[in-house]
């Protein structure tokens, strides 16, 4: 078909498409259809739409596995707007909408009609994809044309796709478990290229819901469950940051391994409750270089990640190179360490030991840690990582200012918005535990004009005895469904 | 991947199921073709374009192509569209045992990303078991529009061993989550009825403290972030690990797990070869010998250890392997190829000396000299030995290096040329031995002073020290006394004329003056000729002796000779008043 009809974009003028439209979208959701600024932004879109409608006579913007198409042209977004991407996502699987098609006649009022339409919040339940398609059908919009998102846009259910995330999420547990017992060389790094895909795939599905899953701790087994954890945050960090496949591969790799070499320090000194003596603190210290080793023999002959390897041995150093090795060739820690290192440190002190009862909070956390970047961690990739987690990252335990609580379960695609991210309520405005419903906290009282609720205070889960990883499982395991 | 029949946004009719079953059959044989002809082959190109003419135009009818995966077949829309049950020639069984389970293409489907699939397969389809990663290439391809899913169910057996038989997820007691009750303890609450009171007076600015930094990225921050990324792009790998495995050993003080990262980087040392990657090859040799050096006086069994590594390395490299991959095509800068073969010692002479003699440019050039001085310094025998007539080129620059050197050692290697049967080579020798200050040198020279070539002669009379050496000199008077020195040319006989006159002695004196007075029936004009080059000699003298020789020729008999010597006087008597 692309042989025939010149269907060629240049990824400048899809990318300003989607980004008016998305700019358009987010007026239309706090002004109504005569506010001037609306108005203006849909007129900008229009004009974004005019030439490329007289060219190619229509535009199809398509979904396909969470990622955009303009007349099947992909638009690729960066880091910095990354959270268009999400927000028009949000807005197209909230429609199940899979195609838009705009054709050339299009004017800024039938646009508007359709922005309006488009947002709106429905009044009662919301409408499934043929009660929305039958008011586009009804109120006439002859230029625009919608198709619903097919089996593998939105795939499966989500409680589906949230199990099979959490089935893989467990798997790269036993992997790890197995890889770590191993003492021969095995060649099973073809099973952890293959789950560091199968995870990366569900990353990229639903995000949110992997950053949930990072919620899981597990004390006995606490390094392998960590592993996962760092595994998870470093991918989605170095996806944002733009790197490609293979880097991601070896980043993932190393992250996954980061900590192996800890199979060598005594499980006294792993979990001593109290300080360290120094030499149990000197050999605590090597675990990262172990690593490396343990690496070099789980390689084998077969294939080298030198990437992977180098996050291993670096993932302590400290930005401030107060404890880098005489003989170091290298002016600088690799790009992945540092990635690494920060995913390390946010796991590590959210996570309760015997050494230290009380895990700090994530919004704590990330507080400490903007105490200490200067000396710990790469300042940009740091940035960068608190502006992917969110003020209120996913699993903070919050009170509204209704009294109700609720656990944060996606961030808010609009860096602006940050502190208005989607939560699962887990009591009424009285303190009673119920399985509440999932609101965004975007969400306008039709009759006060105000925002329906507003976060006033996270909490301690510890404290209440919230078990942050059970409600975020419970996600998945919602749909009593059996498997296939 | 399950599949509902009727789930399609397409009805699956009967025509559909036929054209399902007609790519299919393409797909499979597309491949078969690739492995059977090479590349670009006209079988191959005819089968690919089809398959994309007709797998497009399905794309744009039905929107999506997607068959599942099972172990010997294709399966689509819950039939079965191709089977194959040969075992591992079998194309689904390829797909199967790798893990994938479907395989989508999309609309927009290019040229190009159909053939990388089609190609990745066939490759991967040729190589030994074990050899390379199908998943692995496929994703690092980063296809747009083929989409392939690789099961959890695969993951699940894979790991098996992993989940000790226990559930993968855990059990979540859905009431204890929701019932009973929270109570916020006073602190909590009265913070956020605090807050909340705020929050209902001002729409909602939150104000928590990280908001603060929670500003959007600037200018700056984006550039410095899209060039840390770039940069990471060209940060090769395998030089991250070179640098990774030699800090590691530096630090690890355990003998036995020292020598056995020791061994992993023998065996990442022969995948370099393989793959013919000097460069990194190179870097990690040198890692060797900085790490050994550092080590020396530290820990002596671990820089025992290295040496004994180094050793190996350089006596078991196999000079067939190492001449096929040190190919000058091979490398961007000659400097790296050199360096590699000077690492692996005097055995790859041969093959260092080969790429000298057949590379002309000068760069090479360059880095060839540099090679050969490193080779003639450490293995001064072995290096020379490579020095043939058949290789002129080499052969001059090993006598030029080993005119650097200096010393007695390289003096005697230069005797070897001496005995060359190429001129060429001699006269390199005997100008380089010329340079040269050492006693042996000088006696070398001599032996060329009656070479079969006159050229060599020449260069050996200006190169001989007439004025210290005394042997040399008795040596030079006989040959200019002897009845052949008039049958030499005239540059000769100048040139050793002049040379006996700058040696200053009063015996040249004498038998300079001895020529200038000779007198002869038969020959007259080469006398003629010698006589007046014996005046040239004279007149460069610088002792009383040549002035009384000059007086003595300008009295005799023949007028031009006479004349010449006179002329002579009187230059030295003007020289004399300048100097005074
Ligand atoms: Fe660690
Ligand atoms: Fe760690």
């Amino acid at each position: 078909m692309n042989d025939e009809k010149d269907l060629s974009f240049s990824h400048q003028a899809a990318y300003d498409i989607l980004y008016r439209l998305y700019v358009v979208l987010k007026i239309a959701k706090i002004h109504d259809a005569n506010n001037a600024n609306f108005q203006d932004q849909a007129q900008t879109l229009i004009n974004a739409l005019k030439g490329p409608l007289r060219r190619q006579g229509r535009l199809l913007i398509q979904v396909r596995r969470n990622a955009f198409f303009i007349n099947f042209n992909r638009v690729r977004f960066h880091y910095s707007d990354f959270h268009i991407n999400k927000s028009l996502l949000a807005e197209f699987a909230r429609r199940e909408v899979g195609t838009l098609t705009l054709s050339e006649g299009l004017d800024g009022a039938e646009l508007s009609r359709f922005i309006v339409l488009l947002t709106r919040q429905d009044p009662h339940s919301r409408l499934t994809f043929e009660e929305f398609q039958a008011a586009v059908l009804t109120e006439d919009f002859p230029h625009v044309t919608l198709e619903k998102a097919d089996k593998i846009d939105f795939n499966a259910t989500k409680e589906k796709r949230n199990r099979l995330a959490t089935q893989t999420y467990f798997l790269g547990i036993a992997h790890l478990k197995e890889l770590s017992k191993t003492e021969e060389r095995v060649s099973s790094i073809h099973v952890t290229k293959l789950w560091i895909q199968t995870i990366f795939n569900h990353l990229i599905d639903d995000e949110a819901f992997l950053y949930g899953l990072t919620n899981i701790k597990n004390h006995d087994e606490y390094t392998l469950n960590h592993s996962v954890n760092v595994c998870i945050l470093s991918m989605a960090l170095g996806r944002r940051l733009g790197l490609s496949n293979r880097e991601l591969m070896e980043l993932g790799i190393g992250a996954f391994l980061h900590d192996l070499g800890k199979i060598e320090i005594p499980d006294a000194i792993l979990n001593k409750p109290a300080q360290l003596t120094p030499d149990e603190k000197k050999l605590m210290d090597q675990h990262a270089r172990f690593g490396a080793t343990h690496m070099l023999r789980i390689q084998g002959d077969k294939s080298f990640s030198g990437k992977a390897l180098a996050v291993a041995f670096e993932h302590h150093y400290k930005a401030n190179k107060d404890n880098w090795s005489p003989f170091r060739r290298k002016p600088n820690a690799t790009l992945f360490s540092r990635i690494v290192k920060i995913a390390d440190y946010f796991d590590a002190i959210t996570t309760r030991r015997v050494y230290r009862p009380r895990a700090f909070t994530r919004e704590e956390a990330l507080n400490i840690m903007i105490q200490n970047k200067d000396a710990e961690f790469d300042p940009l990739i740091f940035k960068v990582f608190v502006a992917m987690l969110g003020v209120f990252p996913i699993g903070s335990l919050v009170v509204c200012d209704t009294n109700e609580i609720g656990i944060v379960i996606e961030a808010n695609p609009h860096p602006s918005m940050a502190q208005r991210p989607v939560i699962k309520l887990i009591t009424d405005h009285e303190g009673r535990k119920i399985d509440g419903q999932t609101v965004d906290l975007m969400e306008i009282d039709p009759d006060t004009h105000r925002f329906t609720r507003t976060i006033v205070k996270t909490l301690d889960p510890e404290k209440y005895g919230i078990r942050i990883p059970d409600y975020i499982l419970a996600q998945a395991a919602a749909e009593e469904a059996p498997v296939n | 991947m399950e599949h509902k029949p009727g789930s399609f946004p397409f009805p699956v009719d009967g025509e559909t199921i036929r054209q399902v079953k007609d790519i299919i059959g393409r797909f499979v044989h597309t491949i078969a073709a690739m492995r059977l002809y090479p590349f670009g082959h006209i079988n191959v190109t005819k089968f690919r374009d089809n398959l994309y003419h007709r797998l497009t135009s399905f794309l744009e009818e039905k929107g999506e192509f997607e068959i599942e995966i099972k172990e010997n077949v294709f399966i689509f829309a819950g039939g079965i569209v191709f089977q194959e049950d040969s075992g591992i020639k079998s194309l689904p069984f390829l797909y199967f045992n790798e893990g994938m389970r479907a395989l989508t293409f999309i609309p927009g489907l290019t040229r190009e990303e159909l053939y990388d699939f089609l190609e990745i397969t066939a490759n991967f389809a040729e190589r030994p078991t074990g050899e390379s990663d199908l998943i692995e290439e496929l994703w690092e391809r980063d296809f747009e529009f083929i989409r392939y899913d690789a099961a959890e169910g695969f993951l699940e057996a894979k790991v098996a061993a992993g989940l000790e038989g226990r559930p993968l997820e855990l059990q979540v007691d859905r009431n204890q989550l929701f019932s009973g009750r929270i109570r916020l303890d006073t602190e909590d609450q009265a913070a956020a009825n605090a807050r909340s009171q705020e929050v209902s007076r001002t729409l909602s600015k939150d104000a928590a403290g990280l908001a603060n930094f929670f500003e959007t990225f600037d200018r700056t921050d984006q550039s410095s972030l899209e060039s840390m990324v770039t940069a990471e792009h060209d940060v090769s790998s395998d030089k991250e690990f070179i640098e990774t495995v030699f800090e590691v050993l530096y630090l690890e003080d355990r003998q036995d797990k020292f020598v056995e990262i020791l061994g992993y980087l023998e065996s990442y040392l022969q995948q370099l070869f393989k793959r013919a990657d000097l460069g990194n090859a190179v870097l990690l040799l040198n890692s060797m010998s900085d790490l050994q050096k550092a080590l020396r006086s530290s820990s002596p069994v671990r820089s025992e250890a290295l040496l004994k590594t180094i050793r190996e390395i350089t006596l078991e490299a196999d000079i067939g392997v190492i001449r096929e991959i040190a190919r000058p095509e091979r490398v961007d800068d000659p400097r790296t190829l050199y360096e590699f073969l000077a690492w692996l010692g005097p055995r790859m002479l041969p093959i260092g000396t080969d790429v000298f003699e057949s590379s002309s440019e000068s760069s090479w050039h360059e880095a060839g000299v540099e090679y050969l001085r490193i080779m003639i310094r450490d293995h001064p025998a072995e290096t020379v030995a490579m020095a043939q007539s058949r290789k002129p080129d080499l052969t001059k620059t090993l006598i030029a290096l080993l005119g650097e050197q200096d010393d007695k050692k390289a003096v005697l290697q230069l005797a070897n040329f001496a005995k060359s049967e190429h001129s060429e080579i001699r006269l390199e020798a005997v100008r380089t031995l010329g340079t040269l200050s050492h006693d042996i040198a000088r006696k070398l020279i001599l032996e060329y002073l009656n070479d079969p070539d006159e050229r060599v002669r020449i260069e050996a009379g200006r190169a001989a020290r007439l004025d210290t050496d005394e042997r040399a000199l008795a040596q030079v008077l006989q040959i200019i006394q002897g009845k052949a020195f008039l049958a030499r040319s005239s540059i000769e006989r100048g040139t050793l004329l002049l040379a006996v006159g700058r040696s200053n002695t009063a015996e040249a004196a004498e038998a300079l003056k001895n020529l200038v007075r000779k007198r002869r029936l038969f020959g007259r004009e080469r006398l003629q000729e010698t006589r007046l080059l014996a005046v040239a000699g004279l007149a460069a003298m610088k002792i009383p002796a040549a002035r009384e020789a000059l007086q003595a020729g300008s009295q005799v008999g023949n007028q031009a000779v006479a004349t010449a010597c006179a002329q002579a006087l009187r230059k030295r008597a003007d020289r004399r008043r300048e100097d005074a």
